[in-house]
């Protein structure tokens, strides 16, 4: 399915059915953070700009 | 967001706020596909209130009474990090008037209207607000004669006709 027309389809959604999808976004982004992925992605970044900018 | 509206509404079944209307991006599901958030934006307008000096504290005081916690600059209401702004213009006051009554799960509550929303992105105006009017006009989910109605009551359509010129009428 194209991304306008899944747009489409999200959007004609109940606002019920939107806040679902919203309450399960908000819970996987809470998840990735508690997980501590995006911290070590940050510090690994951190790192390299580092480097980069002692070369 | 039931339990936490349900509790917005006894709040104001119970006189502490007069009305209210989501905006920012739980306001914008409303019309477009959902998009990841981690507030939700409440506009409130206060009982009697006429004065300059507005306090949030008679909100604040009933909902940690009931279980609530403060975070940041958020209020965390039945698991939903909420964020209560008061109408600062004539714009947001007029937003929160004209609100659409809907439900969530069978809760009423009510949404700021497209048109408003995308006015009131226009005059906060950081990357997020232009990037969710583009979604609006992308998606198709506004009336181009009540935004320009909007726009033209609030003072808001140059400042319309630069962000077209900048993001709608670029080079394609």
């Amino acid at each position: 399915m194209s991304k306008p027309k899944l747009q489409a389809r999200l959007a004609a959604l109940s606002f019920t059915e939107k806040v679902k999808i919203l309450e399960k976004l908000r819970a996987r982004e809470k998840a990735i953070a508690a997980s501590g992925l995006r911290r070590a992605k940050r510090m690994k970044d951190d790192k390299t700009a580092a480097r980069e900018s002692n070369k | 967001m039931k339990a936490t509206l349900e509790l917005i509404n006894q709040m104001q079944a119970d006189g502490v706020i007069a009305e209210y209307a989501i905006g920012g991006a739980v306001g914008a599901t409303f019309y477009l596909s959902p998009a990841a958030t981690v507030d939700l934006d409440l506009f409130v307008t206060l009982p009697g209130n006429s004065g300059l000096l507005i306090s949030l504290s008679p909100i604040y005081e009933y909902l940690k009474s009931r279980g609530a916690s403060e975070q940041d600059e958020y209020i965390v209401v039945q698991e939903w990090p909420v964020q209560f702004l008061t109408p600062g213009n004539a714009l947001q006051k007029e937003a929160v008037n004209q609100a659409i009554s809907t439900s969530v799960e069978g809760v009423p509550t009510r949404v700021i209207s497209a048109e408003h929303l995308v006015a009131i992105a226009l005059e906060t105006g950081r990357a997020k607000d232009h990037t969710r009017i583009l979604q609006f006009v992308e998606q198709g989910a506004i009336d181009r004669g009540k935004l320009k109605d909007v726009l033209e009551r609030h003072g808001l359509s140059v400042k319309w006709s630069k962000f077209e010129q900048r993001f709608l009428k670029g080079p394609q």
